[in-house]
């Protein structure tokens, strides 16, 4: 009787399904290959996943509320390569993160601004941000600056490198934010609102919900989220590549749909963002334990996406025609 | 969206693709010697008329509220495909041709029917479809040995009719012709009725669902053929090949005046903002500037353009 209780209310959660297929799959490859669980290779899982989640968290407020952010990946990019600008021109690694993660919540901002207050849709002004951040990434890349950007001060690469508790500082900073967001998604109003402008704007902007505002703010931190991500990325590599974050965005938007959002919005929860990274990382990783030529990821992701997408559309289809909707 | 394309009153916002294309090409033209030679303006339509084949169907789709995000992949998939079948296993070229082109259509109408018998968003489905499509094509390209294509497939994109290209006389007869049908014919007029409001369409008897299908196998298919045609120009097969065409086509079909939530946009229209796209790159390559500022200068006109046209839109909504 309690089992069932606690199943019902564990059922509940968005990330439910992708957390089964996270476990399965983990399970899968502890007993199918003897290099999964080495040390090496579980410390270059969370060098991926962590920066990942950062980004899928911030995307999956977005879609909670029903939108997305394809500027993230360009965000990424951008503010690793001006952190690493700012910690080579001698600044105190505080004051250099803070400013990058200040860069990525302004970029962020300005996403929301042309969102919420100019009326563009979020998938041409977050291509608009996302093709001008990609062209500053380049040109500061290709330019004579970027051979200067090495050498970051001993501090900023511990950051990347040291282990707390067998765990990167940046993993448990990524927990952190997972946990807070999650605890903020199902305990506060604010959380709730997210899901009522998700669920439906309309009636959400007419009952006086912050709507603008609200939409403002997830593109901050969606921003912010990106940024930080970029920074952990740059700490880890221990430098700033100019291909960094490029293209990641399509990524993180199959992560957050696996991980039980839905671009119609209402629908998802931070969580399930983790799980979702998980899962893709996972997929990575078994392609190159397993030595199959990780060509087919593309056609895996694709397929899974597919499926996930249509079974979602299936459910939601058989709730609306038991509602009488249809 | 309900004082869209139904009311018959001239709005600026249809004119901001060619008011942007005459702009942009004044500019070019006064301010560099090269830019209006003939051969510069010719190699311009000469590369806006192979990619102008992928945006046929995409438009279709987005004067309906749909999307097709695999177009890019589709692109690159159907030459490196057709060059399989041609090079590697020695099929007859039309033969080879033919059957990619049935599989990328199939494959469109397949996506087209998951979209519309779940009521899928089609942004989702065609996100998976684009992964799943490039999965492919990698895949492909690396089981057969890369080589430059020989001269059979190679004269697709050469052979020309008269002095000119034949891609450039098909992009100028499809525009003239789909521009007609799409402001004269019932059955091309009811897609914008769709993309105004589809609850209601339904309810006027207009078969969505089959429409919507159709425009889906149509992207997919013509996407297909502007690959063969661009792999044939570059003469060998390329996974960069179609790279972020989907978002250049959507950048192009918006600058041009559609709205992604349906209702709006033209083939004339996507055409204007491809040749804007094609004009910047040329000219600011002209100038010498770094490859990198025009990403910069096409994502600001994105979002100027579309910033402008909601302005527009809402004093023409409160007059």
């Amino acid at each position: 009787m309690k089992l069932r209780k606690i199943t019902q209310k564990v059922k509940g959660f968005d990330c439910f399904f992708s957390l089964l297929v996270c476990i399965f799959f983990f399970i899968c490859l502890l007993l199918g290959s003897p290099y999964f669980f080495n040390q090496q290779n579980i410390l270059s899982l969370q060098a991926s996943i962590a920066p990942y989640t950062m980004l899928a968290a911030g995307m999956m407020l977005l879609i909670i509320m029903g939108m997305f952010d394809l500027s993230v990946g360009s965000v990424m990019g951008f503010s690793g390569i001006f952190c690493a600008y700012l910690l080579t021109r001698n600044l105190p690694i505080m004051i250099a993160v803070v400013l990058a993660l200040a860069a990525g919540a302004g970029i962020g901002a300005l996403n929301g601004v042309l969102v919420a207050y100019a009326g563009i849709s979020p998938l041409i002004a977050t291509i608009g941000t996302q093709f001008i951040f990609r062209g500053f990434c380049e040109l500061i890349m290709t330019s004579e600056l970027a051979v200067s950007l090495t050498g970051f001060p001993e501090g900023f690469l511990k950051f990347g490198n040291m282990r707390f508790l067998g765990l990167y500082p940046m993993t448990w900073i990524m927990l952190l934010i997972v946990v807070l967001l999650q605890v903020i998604l199902m305990k506060t109003y604010l959380g709730k609102w997210f899901y009522y402008i998700g669920g439906n704007k309309i009636s959400a902007s007419t009952m006086g919900f912050p709507v603008k505002g609200m939409t403002f703010l997830a593109f901050t931190i969606s921003g912010f989220m990106s940024a930080l991500g970029g920074i952990m990325s740059v700490a880890r590599s221990q430098a700033a590549s100019r291909y960094l974050g490029n293209g990641i965005q399509v990524d993180i938007l199959i992560a957050c749909v696996v991980g039980g959002g839905s671009l119609l919005g209402g629908k998802g929860d931070v969580a399930g963002a983790l799980t979702g990274t998980i899962f893709l990382i996972l997929l990575d990783n078994a392609f190159n334990l397993f030595g199959i030529n990780s060509l087919f990821k593309g056609v895996v992701i694709g397929g899974i996406l597919m499926f996930v997408v249509a079974i979602d559309g299936m459910v939601a289809m058989r709730r609306m025609k038991a509602q009488g909707k249809i | 969206m309900e004082h869209g394309q139904l009311k018959r009153h001239i709005k600026l916002s249809d004119y901001t693709g060619i008011i942007l294309v005459i702009l942009v090409f004044m500019l070019f033209a006064l301010t560099t010697d090269t830019f209006l030679s003939s051969s510069n303006i010719y190699a311009i339509l000469y590369g806006v008329s192979i990619q102008f084949f992928a945006v046929i169907g995409f438009t279709f789709l987005i004067i309906m509220g749909e999307i097709d995000l695999a177009v890019g992949s589709t692109y690159c998939l159907s030459g490196i495909f057709t060059g399989y079948l041609y090079a590697a296993k020695g099929w007859p070229l039309w033969l080879a041709i033919a059957v990619v082109l049935i599989v990328c259509g199939l494959f469109g109408y397949m996506v087209g029917v998951l979209v519309t018998l779940f009521r899928l968003n089609s942004m989702m489905v065609t996100l998976g479809s684009m992964s799943f499509v490039a999965g492919t094509a990698a895949v492909i390209f690396n089981s057969f040995v890369q080589t430059t294509y020989s001269q059979q497939y190679r004269a697709i994109a050469k052979w020309k009719l008269g002095t000119v290209h034949w891609t450039i006389i098909v992009m100028v007869l499809i525009t003239v012709v789909l521009e007609i049908c799409l402001k004269r014919v019932p059955a091309f007029r009811k897609m914008y009725y769709i993309g105004n409001n589809s609850a209601t369409s339904i309810l006027y008897g207009i078969k969505v669902d089959r429409i919507k299908r159709i425009a889906f196998m149509l992207s997919a298919l013509t996407a297909a053929l502007g690959g063969i045609i661009s792999t044939s120009r570059i003469s060998y097969s390329s996974l960069a090949t179609g790279e972020g065409l989907e978002f250049s086509l959507i950048t192009a079909c918006v600058v041009g005046g559609a709205s992604l939530d349906g209702g709006r946009g033209s083939i004339l229209k996507s055409l204007l903002g491809m040749l804007l796209l094609a004009m910047l790159t040329n000219g600011l390559s002209i100038y010498r500037i770094d490859p990198f500022i025009q990403n910069i200068v096409t994502g600001a006109i994105l979002i100027l353009a579309v910033f402008v046209d909601v302005r527009l839109d809402k004093k023409g909504a409160r007059t």
